[in-house]
């Protein structure tokens, strides 16, 4: 049951109706509903792995509960080891074993060995990493007190399932989510028609914009040696904004659905190709991601390390730097690698690392040297350079991200740059392109709102729903084929 | 809540009427000018249908007199609707070469090329018109939601071939396919896919059978000519696994009366294929040059008018 189907229409339609109108009268009645409805939703893409996620859910129920209430930190840093070892494992298992195989069985020929490859190959579950990224960041959260475990079973399998967030986000952490799902919810009239409109934009740039571009964005990528540089440029652009129109989509209709339930569900994209430099990319791009990876990961080795270190300088580098260096490479190594059990991911999480470490080594001597040359910080010319830099940067990192394999990666890039980068593009989709372009300028337009359709300073009716009815006869009459959201496959 | 409910249901209800009425209005308008649409030139008196193996193979610029209107994933109810609307409109036509490859006699690829999401919508935007209320459940019964994406679709693409329909100048007829000029080069890596395809239990796809019948038929009430045409194929092994061949063959018998131009084991170098069962633009070029000849050699040939159902292809090389 895609977002993006008349099945969820008609499934939200009757969760909906149910939801407000039968089991209003009881918070409990709500979230048995909501629990039974996320699990209606998630078995609707293959049953067999529903019995993962409960399962999954009721160990970190019980984890948490035992990291909570043993009073010895000894305990509770045993039972803490114990849900990591089970949630990584697990993640292990299912994401990376076919990876971690082939991988295996190449190095040995490397050396001489051939080993038969592996007939066992492990599908994976839909949503795993979010779902386990859930549950890890649950028992954490309790391990550091931040958050008391919930004895009530129902809320917690609740907010470690919930529908709108299972299969791709956003990250809601169950300290942020939990506190919600307890309290009583009430209908609000401007929350639920902000729901509908974030879920209108949402499909509107999902089908509308991101579907219509993947079948030419992916042409160029599978072909692209029998393609000009031009075409391929044209290709890497479209890729772009596809990634880009897909994952934002998806999570405007999941926050938009949990609007409609009484949810506030945190920002997951925040105009990011709007970014001056690359630091801000990451605060707006997968938010709940990167907040993810920069609490539990990049900080606690952040701190770790500079336990350790004593000096001021090492290698030459001063430590505050050393420290980020370390910490960055770890945290985007394993970013590259939760995207998926392939190499590309892996390069495309160090390329952004490097940049990032780039960024933070040049900070000081930029700010010198603009004083020195007496050029303002927000200078027009100075900002439109920096955000081009910074798009030309994402753009190479998707490159990667995008191909097949890394040779294939560096084979694009040679292509793009070569003479024929200068000849007309042998492939230019005029309907994706106007509609990426209305879509760039209304993401400009309205970049300091929570989403492009928030048009509550639109005081007449007519002009909104005007609006609304152009959006929606878009998505019908230029709608993209059937695309699944690229963002499931991780 | 109330009003909540209240305008939601009235946005729904007017986006509703508003589409139904576009797709009515849509629909009567290209069929006002569907004689316009469809009409071709006079010259024209051969025609290139089915998938996308003639999709891609037939160059109709190199072979005289034709006109190639095939479709990547056309299944022949929607080859059956083209076919009858054109000849509707144009009585010249003398020979209609059709598709006949595996791909069109197995129930895996009908289910997919008649019931998927991707393939209805697609073809509903630009078929809708054509077909009749039987066809029309039939999709409907098997795929609601992707006909009624495809429907929504075909009223923009309506209005297009309406207006385009004033002021139509190309050889191609709006929305029917054509010639594709093929770059993609996937030929080695499909070889090695290839090799690890089990010969399992393969089905007889009914519904394409019961249409190509249809196909059939029709020609010989036109009194046209029906040649079944198998596009060259990749000698790789595995192309050709046996309970393939013989649904390929029941069907074929079932068609006797009509002619069958088997050129699938026709010899071309690797770099005119795209993938195993689809030549790329060089292997068009040297197919419709080959087609070319074969049909002008029959032009000559005094004693049957077409004669192609019995050409042995096995030692034919270009």
């Amino acid at each position: 049951m895609l977002f993006n189907s008349i099945e969820f229409a008609f499934f939200l339609t009757i969760v909906f109706l149910i939801y407000w109108f039968v089991v209003n009268k009881n918070i409990k009645y709500q979230n048995l509903f909501l629990l039974l409805a996320s699990y209606v939703f998630y078995g609707s893409w293959d049953w067999r792995f529903l019995f993962l996620l409960i399962t999954i859910s009721l160990v970190n129920y019980l984890i948490g509960i035992n990291i909570d209430k043993n009073e010895a930190d000894r305990k509770k840093k045993i039972w803490l080891i114990a849900g990591l070892v089970f949630n990584i494992g697990i993640l292990g298992v299912f994401k990376y074993y076919n990876f971690f195989v082939d991988s295996f069985i190449d190095m040995a020929s490397l050396i001489g060995y051939k080993l038969p490859k592996s007939s066992t190959r492990i599908i994976l579950p839909l949503g795993i990493s979010f779902y386990i990224f859930l549950s890890l960041s649950y028992i954490l959260d309790i391990y550091k007190k931040k958050l008391a475990a919930n004895f009530n079973i129902i809320e917690v399998l609740l907010s470690l399932s919930f529908f709108p967030i299972i299969l791709a986000g956003p990250i809601q952490r169950p300290s942020t989510l939990l506190p919600q799902i307890v309290e009583k919810r009430e209908f609000k009239y401007d929350q639920a028609v902000d729901g509908l409109r974030q879920i209108l934009w949402g499909l509107f740039v999902k089908i509308a914009l991101a579907d219509n571009l993947a079948p030419p964005a992916d042409d160029i990528f599978l072909n692209f040696s029998h393609y000009s540089g031009s075409t391929l440029l044209v290709g890497s652009l479209l890729y772009t904004i596809q990634i880009y129109a897909d994952f934002s989509g998806y999570s405007n209709i999941a926050i938009g659905t949990a609007k409609l339930l009484g949810f506030r569900l945190m920002q997951n994209f925040d105009y990011p190709y709007f970014s001056r430099d690359i630091t801000e990319f990451w605060k707006k791009w997968h938010i709940s991601l990167t907040t993810w990876f920069r609490d539990y990961l990049f900080l606690p080795i952040s701190f770790a390390v500079s336990w350790k270190i004593k000096h001021e300088r090492i290698f030459y580098i001063k430590t505050e730097l050393f420290i980020y260096i370390v910490a960055s490479l770890i945290t985007w190594f394993l970013t590259g690698l939760w995207h998926g059990a392939n190499y590309t991911f892996i390069i495309w999480g160090m390329i952004h690392g490097g940049f990032l470490i780039l960024y933070q080594w040049q900070r000081k001597p930029r700010k010198k040297l603009l004083k020195t040359i007496g050029i303002n910080n927000n200078n027009m010319v100075l900002v439109l350079i920096e955000t081009f830099i910074t798009l030309v940067i994402v753009i190479l990192a998707w490159v990667f991200f995008r191909s097949e394999s890394i040779q294939k990666a560096v084979e694009y890039l040679k292509c793009v740059f070569s003479i024929s980068l200068f000849s007309f593009p042998q492939v230019f989709p005029k309907i994706a392109i106007l509609i990426s372009m209305i879509f760039i300028l209304t993401e400009y337009v309205q970049r300091k709102k929570q989403h492009a359709l928030q048009l509550e300073n639109i005081k007449y009716r007519a002009i909104r729903w005007g609006i609304y009815f152009g959006i929606v006869f878009i998505i019908l009459f230029f709608g993209g084929g059937d695309q699944k959201f690229i963002y499931f496959q991780f | 809540m109330k009003s909540f409910l209240i305008n939601f249901s009235l946005f729904i209800l007017l986006v509703g009427s508003l589409a139904l009425g576009l797709s009515i209005l849509s629909d009567y308008a290209i069929n006002q000018r569907k004689n316009h649409l469809l009409k071709i030139s006079k010259d024209i008196n051969i025609v290139f249908m089915g998938d996308s193996n003639i999709e891609c193979a037939v160059n109709d610029s190199l072979v005289p007199n034709s006109i190639n209107i095939a479709q990547s994933g056309e299944a022949y109810m929607y080859t059956y609707v083209k076919l009858k609307s054109l000849l509707e409109y144009n009585d010249q036509i003398k020979t209609i070469f059709i598709g006949f490859s595996n791909a069109d006699i197995l129930k895996d690829t009908e289910d997919r090329w008649l019931f998927s999401d991707e393939f209805v919508i697609e073809k509903i935007a630009s078929y809708n018109y054509l077909l009749n209320n039987s066809d029309k459940y039939l999709l409907i019964k098997n795929n609601p939601d992707a006909y009624f994406r495809g429907l929504m679709k075909s009223i923009f693409s309506n209005f297009k071939a309406f207006i385009k329909s004033f002021s139509r100048v190309d050889r191609r007829i709006r929305n029917f396919g054509g010639y594709e000029y093929l770059v993609r080069d996937k030929l080695q890596e499909d070889i090695k896919w290839n090799l690890l395809v089990e010969d399992k239990l393969h089905e007889k796809a009914l519904v394409q059978e019961k249409y190509l019948m249809r196909i059939s038929q029709l020609c010989r009430q036109k009194s046209i000519k029906l040649v079944l045409l198998n596009t060259p194929k990749h000698k790789s092994p595995n192309t050709n696994i046996i309970a393939v061949k013989k649904i390929w063959l029941s069907i074929r018998n079932s068609l006797s009366r009509d002619s069958l131009l088997d050129l699938s084991t026709l010899s071309f170098p690797d770099s005119c294929y795209s993938d195993l069962t689809h030549l790329n633009y060089i292997g068009a070029k040297l197919f419709s040059q080959y087609l070319k000849e074969k049909l002008h050699s029959n032009q000559n040939d005094t004693s049957d008018s077409i004669q192609i159902g019995s050409i042995h292809t096995a030692t034919d090389n270009p």
